[in-house]
């Protein structure tokens, strides 16, 4: 009889989602705790305005990215127009900017002493006061940035969607009556729609996980509170309670996503009988399409560089100083860490469920590939008090046995940020390490076995040039994904311990935007790395169809 | 092609599976199998999807282990209690459905793959590669050729460790019609050349019967008739058998013990037989229709090459409806709304059941 009982390789896996679903239990337990009383308060003043403006941000958001990731996805895929195989791939760019950064260029340069009201008062001679600009600090700024950086994944989601359809089905409904605009909203979208819920929700999951973005602006939402109720009130009981209302709105897009990723394999096509069919755009409609890509990538990535450039050049820090150089060592350290920790634990799971087969091991990895939807400071507080429960026991113990306490072992430490980390960004690990792990059929292994090698051998020979590749490209997106990372790191990271992330923070939150540009630089030349990979894909999934 | 392998790589092995069994979380797969083949033999494993077949090939080849029974290659026990020889050091060459090439390497580093450490590989791959007319491909990523092309770099893969014993799974289904008949035909002989002796694993009775010394037809994991060709396809022990081989016609018939009558005329009955009203099977080339006045008429002729199949009914519609196959000479003279008779060509009926 086999398959029967689980492997002890079964249980490593169990113990592996146990541990990257601590955060998450720590807040659905946190539901039953006192704490120290600050929630009943929280839940009568500020609670309804954190619902409020998450679900404003979360509405409006959505309605942008959606408008726009669609609108230049159908554009690209349909339509001839200048610049559109430049727009094809320049549309991702946006991905490489933290809405934080490009929160704190557009701040910079658009506040009443920034450049641009600057230059308007000098040559119109008005005074501050005596003219309308729009304030960037504002929750119509915090959309606007939402709205830039996000929208690529609505726009990556739909290109891929709209490419995979069948031509045939829309051949059909133009044979059938229908105009191109016509086949578009009666066959296109339609066809398309799962794929693009997806996107959105992607886009509202880090809408909601949002920090920095919201913080500068002084918008109330979930993020800034549970910050708040942590670092104002010192409450760790509130702020993961606060957590666990979020978790709601969290698990509701969680939810939809799933089902629409399922939906969305339903409808993709099993094949290509001919090459998609460009519609060639005339006169002003051409000029139109090319406008409508290049504002998105113009404000969601050449603007803020242009602008975080300038303000390095103008005021910005040198980065050969001891005090940078410790802090990229710094950042560097944590994503190295956390990249190959989560390719390793990766490997480790995709080998098991390979192996195994079981259901239990199956939902282990999807219960670890849950964590993209969960916000980073979310998952800090979730971390934070447990392991201060561990504290406690450990020094209660050690006071117990040795007459001594032994301090904070936990809090404070790498080992809690690291953690974080790997709970945040091992899907996107996992999902990859998977896929390439995928390419070594089961077949493989048994032709590598009967062509006389042994098990090491044939990993040797076989898997490892087979997956080394989606290994690389799962490390470097974790190595990234932490780089970028600001909330959990703030919250969890040891004293005194600053990344580039947290000196842009820290330099935007004492009003020294300027100088922000310089870490903020470099977090986004390093988050340009992995959209190399990516702009490759999309330009590989054209070829063949040209 | 001969001189490939040298006088001295002789096939001497038989294999022998007993007593196999085996279950997949508590659900039956194999249930007691007995087979062996004799050396050069080319045995084909005959079934619907899901009867176990290529689960018994995994099991020869090391690749899956039974719950209990013993295997045998060459007289040596390589798996039996406390016994489990790893698939590297059994010397069994396997033809993957998929064919399994591996896509990082080359033509070359993959025929390659299973002989690395022997004198001149290069050499030896080259006579490989051109015993399957693939000279000149030593460089090509797997990925470049065409299904038939990796279907023969995977057979000389497999065949370049001089395997004791030679399995394939499905090695023709995913290729088009004429493609697979050359391959059959190429790979029977590359087997029987050498001597191989082989296990195929196939769903298509045809091919069965082209490729196979005997064969073995399996049903829900056990063996349901092992024999030659002729045997199975002209004395089935079954319905199950009788239909899966090749086409059936069914017959209402009356069994007195020594005479069953039918509507295509009187066969012999023997003792084994159920008597009193009983279904009569027989093979569709076994019937043949006269002109004349018969209990059916001609409804359409489907000319198909060869053959003409001619569609019957019943003017008294106490028969069921047949469609019978006659060779198309024959067939000119049956014009639509004929009145005919059938006849059966054989003394014997292929299976009489109750």
């Amino acid at each position: 009889m086999k398959h029967l009982r689980m492997s002890v390789y079964g249980w490593i896996a169990v113990a592996i989602g146990l541990i990257l679903s601590v955060p998450v239990l720590s807040i659905v337990f946190s539901v039953f705790q006192e704490g120290q009383g600050n929630w009943p308060h929280l839940a009568s003043t500020v609670l309804p305005e954190y619902v409020f403006n998450s679900l404003y941000l979360a509405v409006t958001v959505g309605i942008g990215v959606t408008i726009i990731g669609v609108g230049s996805a159908w554009l690209v895929v349909m339509c001839q127009f200048p610049g559109r195989r430049l727009f094809e791939w320049a549309l991702i760019l946006p991905l490489a900017m933290p809405a934080y950064v490009v929160a704190y260029a557009y701040t910079d340069v658009f506040q009443v002493a920034g450049p641009i009201q600057t230059l308007l008062r000098d040559v119109t001679g008005w005074r501050f006061g005596e003219y309308w600009f729009p304030q960037i600090r504002s929750i119509g700024g915090a959309i606007s940035v939402f709205i830039m950086v996000l929208f690529p994944y609505v726009y990556l989601l739909a290109r891929a969607a709209f490419l995979e359809q069948s031509v045939a089905t829309l051949e059909a409904s133009r044979v059938l009556g229908q105009s191109p605009i016509g086949a578009f909203w009666k066959v296109g979208l339609p066809m398309a729609r799962p794929a693009i819920v997806v996107g959105v929700t992607l886009a509202l999951m880090e809408t909601l996980a949002d920090f920095g973005t919201v913080f500068h602006f002084g918008i109330q939402t979930f993020t800034t509170g549970i910050f708040r109720a942590w670092a104002s009130m010192g409450d760790k009981v509130a702020a993961a309670q606060l957590s666990s209302v979020l978790l709601a709105f969290v698990a509701v897009l969680l939810v939809l996503e799933r089902i629409s990723r399922q939906r969305a394999k339903y409808f993709e096509s099993r094949s290509r009988f001919t090459s998609l069919s460009t519609y060639q755009l005339s006169g002003s409609r051409r000029w139109g399409a090319t406008l409508f890509c290049a504002i998105p990538v113009m404000g969601g990535f050449i603007a803020p560089v242009v602008m975080l450039v300038y303000m390095h050049l103008m005021a910005g820090h040198d980065l050969t100083d001891s005090r940078y150089i410790a802090m990229v060592g710094n950042s560097v350290t944590l994503a190295a860490v956390a990249a190959v920790l989560a390719v390793l634990i990766s490997l480790c799971l995709a080998f098991i469920a390979r192996v195994e087969r079981s259901p239990v091991v199956l939902a282990v990895n999807k219960i670890a590939s849950m964590g993209y939807a969960i916000p980073g400071t979310m998952i800090a507080v979730g971390i934070l008090y447990p392991v201060a429960y561990f504290d406690r026991g450990i020094n209660h113990l050690s006071t117990e046995f040795f007459g001594q306490s032994i301090g904070l072992v936990l809090t404070g430490s790498f080992a809690a940020l690291i953690l974080a980390y790997l709970v945040r960004f091992m899907a996107v690990s996992l999902n990859t390490v998977t896929a390439s792990l995928g390419k070594v059929t089961p077949s493989m292994e048994a032709a590598a076995r009967t062509l006389g090698k042994g098990r090491f051998q044939t990993v040797k020979q076989v898997h490892a040039p087979l997956i080394s590749g989606g290994l690389l490209t799962a490390s470097l997106i974790v190595f990234v994904d932490v780089m970028k990372e600001l909330p959990a790191t703030l919250i969890l990271r040891p004293f005194n311990f600053d990344t580039l992330a947290i000196q842009a923070y820290n330099l935007a939150n004492d009003e020294r935007l300027t100088q922000a540009a310089t870490p903020s630089l470099v977090i986004v030349l390093v988050g340009l790395l992995p959209l190399f990979i990516l702009s490759r894909q999309i330009m590989r999934s054209r070829t063949g169809t040209r | 092609m001969r001189l490939l392998y040298g006088v001295l790589w002789v096939s001497i092995v038989s294999f022998g599976l007993h007593s196999i069994r085996l279950a997949f979380d508590g659900v039956p797969v194999i249930n007691g199998v007995e087979l062996s083949a004799q050396s050069g033999e080319t045995l084909c494993l005959l079934g619907p999807s899901g009867c176990g077949k290529t689960t018994l090939l995994r099991i020869l080849a090391g690749l899956e282990a039974p719950d209990a029974g013993t295997v045998t290659l060459s007289d040596v026990t390589v798996f039996s209690a406390g016994v489990n020889l790893p698939p590297e050091k059994r010397q069994v060459g396997y033809l993957f459905q998929d064919y399994a090439l591996f896509p990082h390497l080359t033509v070359q580093q993959n025929i390659a793959f299973g002989i690395q450490g022997t004198p001149n590989i290069e050499r030896q791959v080259s006579d490989l590669l051109a015993s399957v007319n693939l000279s000149g491909f030593e460089n090509a990523m797997p990925s470049t050729l065409s299904g038939g092309q990796q279907q023969r770099v995977a057979l000389v893969r497999a065949l370049a460790r001089r395997p004791h014993l030679m399995l394939l799974d499905e090695p023709f289904s995913g290729l088009d019609t004429e493609l697979k008949l050359q391959l059959r035909e190429s790979t029977h002989r590359l087997l029987k050349e050498h001597g191989i002796t082989a296990v195929i694993v196939t769903h298509d009775p045809e091919e069965a019967m082209y490729m196979a010394d005997r064969i073995a037809l399996m049903d829900n994991g056990g063996i349901v008739q092992m024999g030659t060709p002729q045997e199975l396809y002209n004395h089935p022990v079954n319905q199950f058998c009788a239909r899966f081989l090749g086409a059936t016609l069914t017959m209402q018939g009356h069994n007195d013990g020594q005479w069953i009558r039918t509507v295509a005329g009187t066969f012999n009955a023997n003792p084994s037989q159920p008597t009193g009203e009983v279904k009569v099977l027989v093979r569709p080339e076994s019937l043949t229709v006269r002109s004349g006045e018969g209990r059916y008429e001609v409804l359409h002729r489907h000319f198909v090459g060869a053959h003409t199949l001619v569609d019957l009914v019943d003017s008294q519609a106490q028969f069921p409806d047949l469609q019978v196959s006659v060779p198309t000479d024959q067939s000119q003279a049956l014009a639509a709304g004929q009145s005919v008779t059938l006849l059966s060509l054989q003394a014997q009926p292929l299976l009489v059941v109750a």
